[in-house]
């Protein structure tokens, strides 16, 4: 995989990301208004969650492979079981040990979160990308 | 008591019936979408390879937005599982 393919991916997380954070830290302040500190924490959590889960995937797309449709398809299913595991077991360890947690913001902060990931979509035509 | 107890086993098995249909429904939609991308993707790329870097980067994202529902789908599992609200009713 080329530098260039590396920055592009790069750059669409980037926005999602950006996406990402935004979204959680507005479902953050709805519910620290709603429900007190305790369900903001776990909403930025949720969010949290997704956001490093995002990032292991990434890591590992963008690991140097053959240039073939088929080893970047197998990379990039890869990154997607890497991200989906992160997340699973972030999720574990949180319900397991967060004492204070609170299951419905966390749930909402997880779902803004991932819904948010496809923001990075909208980078995908840039003119500026070229 | 005995009806309470009865009560909680009766929930607690409906519940894990629910956490397997809600995970294992979500998990086979996100194989079917994932698949259809997938042959989408090599389908492309055989016909126009010069666009391969191109696609990747929109495969990566619309994995993660394919894959939306399944984690989504597996927070909700963990909650019925961990801290079941539907409990509540009971004590």
């Amino acid at each position: 995989m080329d530098k260039v393919t590396n920055k592009k991916i790069s750059r669409e997380f980037i926005k999602a990301v950006r996406w990402q954070i935004i979204i959680t830290v507005f479902i953050s302040g709805v519910f620290l208004l709603a429900a007190g500190v305790n369900a903001a924490v776990s909403a930025i959590a949720g969010g949290a969650f997704v956001i490093v889960g995002g990032f292991a995937g990434l890591m590992m797309a963008r690991r140097p492979n053959g240039g073939t449709a088929g080893t970047i398809l197998f990379a990039l299913l890869k990154a997607e079981v890497i991200k989906v595991l992160v997340i699973i077991i972030l999720l574990l360890v949180a319900f397991r040990c967060f004492q204070g947690l609170v299951p419905l913001p966390l749930i909402g902060g997880l779902v803004g979160s991932v819904l948010a990931f496809g923001a990075g979509l909208l980078t995908v035509n840039n003119e500026n990308d070229e | 008591m005995g009806n309470t107890v009865q009560y909680l086993a009766m929930v607690q098995s409906y519940t894990i019936i629910g956490i397997s249909l809600i995970i294992g429904l979500g998990a086979v939609a996100a194989c079917i979408g994932i698949s259809l991308m997938c042959c989408s993707f090599l389908n492309g790329a055989a016909r126009q390879p010069e666009l391969i870097p191109t696609l990747q980067g929109k495969v990566f994202l619309l994995m993660g937005l394919i894959d939306a529902p399944f984690i989504i789908g597996v927070g909700l599992a963990m909650m019925f599982a961990f801290a079941n609200p539907l409990l509540a009713v009971i004590k």
